[in-house]
């Protein structure tokens, strides 16, 4: 089994980086703009 | 008969719904036959965005009615208010 | 002195745009006008001030809305302190019509999820270009508030700024109104956040929030992951997943229409990890959006989409 990690750092705290990019798109109007550039349906 | 040439002939405009509509009524059966066709194809599009998206079928429609008079060219028929203009 | 009787100026103004806005009221009010000499420009004080009224836009509700357009008669003394400093001879500082207050109040129920009340006010000249001054901002929401008084002189609308005061802002409110349900926060903001117009929009620069003592729950698989050797590469969530924080500092560095970049410093521990852990983060948050967020803000994802092109996408053109 895996044992469980327990972390019991001393004086140095654990530094953990991220970046977070969160692409906030509203798509609705691409996926209908996509439906009347069909030639056949506009 | 063909979109483009249905719509320049004034025959069949956009509608705030989204869908195609007959601006006269003794429009030829061929054109209505299209018109119906054509709004058939588009409502099942629009059902596929709205699960998608999972927002209210109505919701795209209306979006897509917007649109659509949006891109539509002067001269063709669109429905403002209930009533057939010419952009 | 000639002076006007008080009464109902316009019964009842119904203003239809599009499906976007609908605005609703009565407006009344009275004047009095003061000609006591001749060379002397009108003098007019007075207001039109109209309630019990609503504004839709785009499907989110004010309500209880108060607007209301001031005239003071300018005292003498501060009348020619705003000609000597802006510029002495022009017949607009004449104009009896064109210096006003405009005082807005609002109840905002926020998409169901937070009771709102907003108080903006500031004094308008309608000169070329339109100045103002005594701008202020009062909102209670989010079980805290935003307040802002700034321009004491009269400065034309692009050239706007000032510091938004943030105080006790409820970021567990804020998690439910963000609708991600992995992620759940507790705490509040304080801070202030300077802003300045840039080609007529909001813009935010080198802002600060802080909050103390909360908690960070990020479950991105609805449930938590234990810390094993195989997982231990993906510390960062693990930790996140029920973060403990002491500090949370969030420096805004610089935000505008469609996209905002925080620095954002946690320390705290994750007690499921290790009793006296201690952990560090260093967030570098960037949401870019191909929509105007305070749009977004205002009306929710749903609203929003009703918008037409040019304002749902204002400001935004190069994230499309």
């Amino acid at each position: 089994c895996n044992p469980t990690i327990r972390l019991e750092s001393g004086d140095k705290p654990l530094e953990i980086n991220l970046n977070i990019k969160h692409e906030i798109r509203i798509k609705v109007e691409k996926d209908v703009e996509d439906i009347l550039s069909d030639d056949d349906l506009f | 008969a063909n979109l483009d040439s249905a719509k320049a002939e004034g025959l069949i405009g956009e509608k705030s719904n989204g869908y195609l509509g007959l601006v006269v009524n003794n429009a030829p059966s061929d054109v209505r036959r299209l018109v119906d066709d054509v709004n058939a194809k588009r409502k099942q599009k629009y059902q596929e965005v709205a699960n998608s998206r999972n927002i209210d079928l109505s919701k795209v429609e209306l979006i897509a009615g917007k649109k659509a008079i949006e891109k539509t060219q002067s001269g063709h028929y669109i429905e403002v208010n209930g009533r057939w203009v010419k952009k | 002195r000639l002076q006007k009787k008080p009464g109902k100026l316009i019964n009842n103004l119904t203003l239809n745009h599009t499906n976007q806005l609908s605005l609703n009221t009565s407006l009344n009010g009275q004047w009095a006008f003061n000609t006591s000499t001749a060379d002397e420009a009108i003098q007019l004080a007075g207001s039109i001030k109209s309630s019990d009224n609503s504004i839709t836009l785009s499907g989110t509700k004010l309500s209880d809305i108060m607007l209301k357009l001031i005239w003071q008669a300018p005292s003498s003394s501060e009348n020619n302190q705003d000609l000597i400093q802006d510029n002495p001879i022009n017949e607009d500082s004449f104009s009896p019509w064109n210096k006003f207050q405009l005082i807005l109040s609002a109840d905002l129920d926020y998409q169901g999820l937070d009771q709102q009340q907003h108080q903006f006010s500031s004094d308008f000249w309608l000169s070329d270009p339109i100045k103002i001054k005594q701008l202020t901002l009062d909102s209670k929401l989010l079980d805290g508030s935003l307040s802002l008084q700034s321009l004491k002189q009269y400065k034309p609308l692009n050239q706007v700024s000032g510091t938004l005061n943030v105080n006790h802002i409820s970021l567990k409110k804020i998690s439910r109104i963000m609708d991600k349900p992995e992620l759940a926060m507790t705490g509040f903001l304080n801070g202030d956040l300077p802003f300045h117009f840039k080609d007529g929009y909001l813009n935010f620069e080198k802002g600060l929030l802080s909050s103390e003592n909360g908690v960070i729950e990020y479950l991105p698989q609805g449930k938590k992951i234990e810390l094993t050797q195989e997982t231990v590469s993906n510390i960062a969530n693990i930790t996140l997943q029920n973060f403990h924080y002491r500090v949370m500092n969030a420096n805004l560095i610089s935000g505008g229409p469609c996209g905002f970049d925080f620095k954002i410093r946690l320390e705290g521990h994750n007690p499921d990890i290790g009793k006296n852990s201690h952990q560090v983060f260093n967030i570098n948050y960037q949401p870019q959006s191909n929509v105007n967020l305070f749009y977004l803000l205002l009306l929710g994802k749903e609203n929003i989409k009703k918008l037409d092109q040019t304002l749902l996408h204002s400001g935004c053109v190069n994230n499309n």
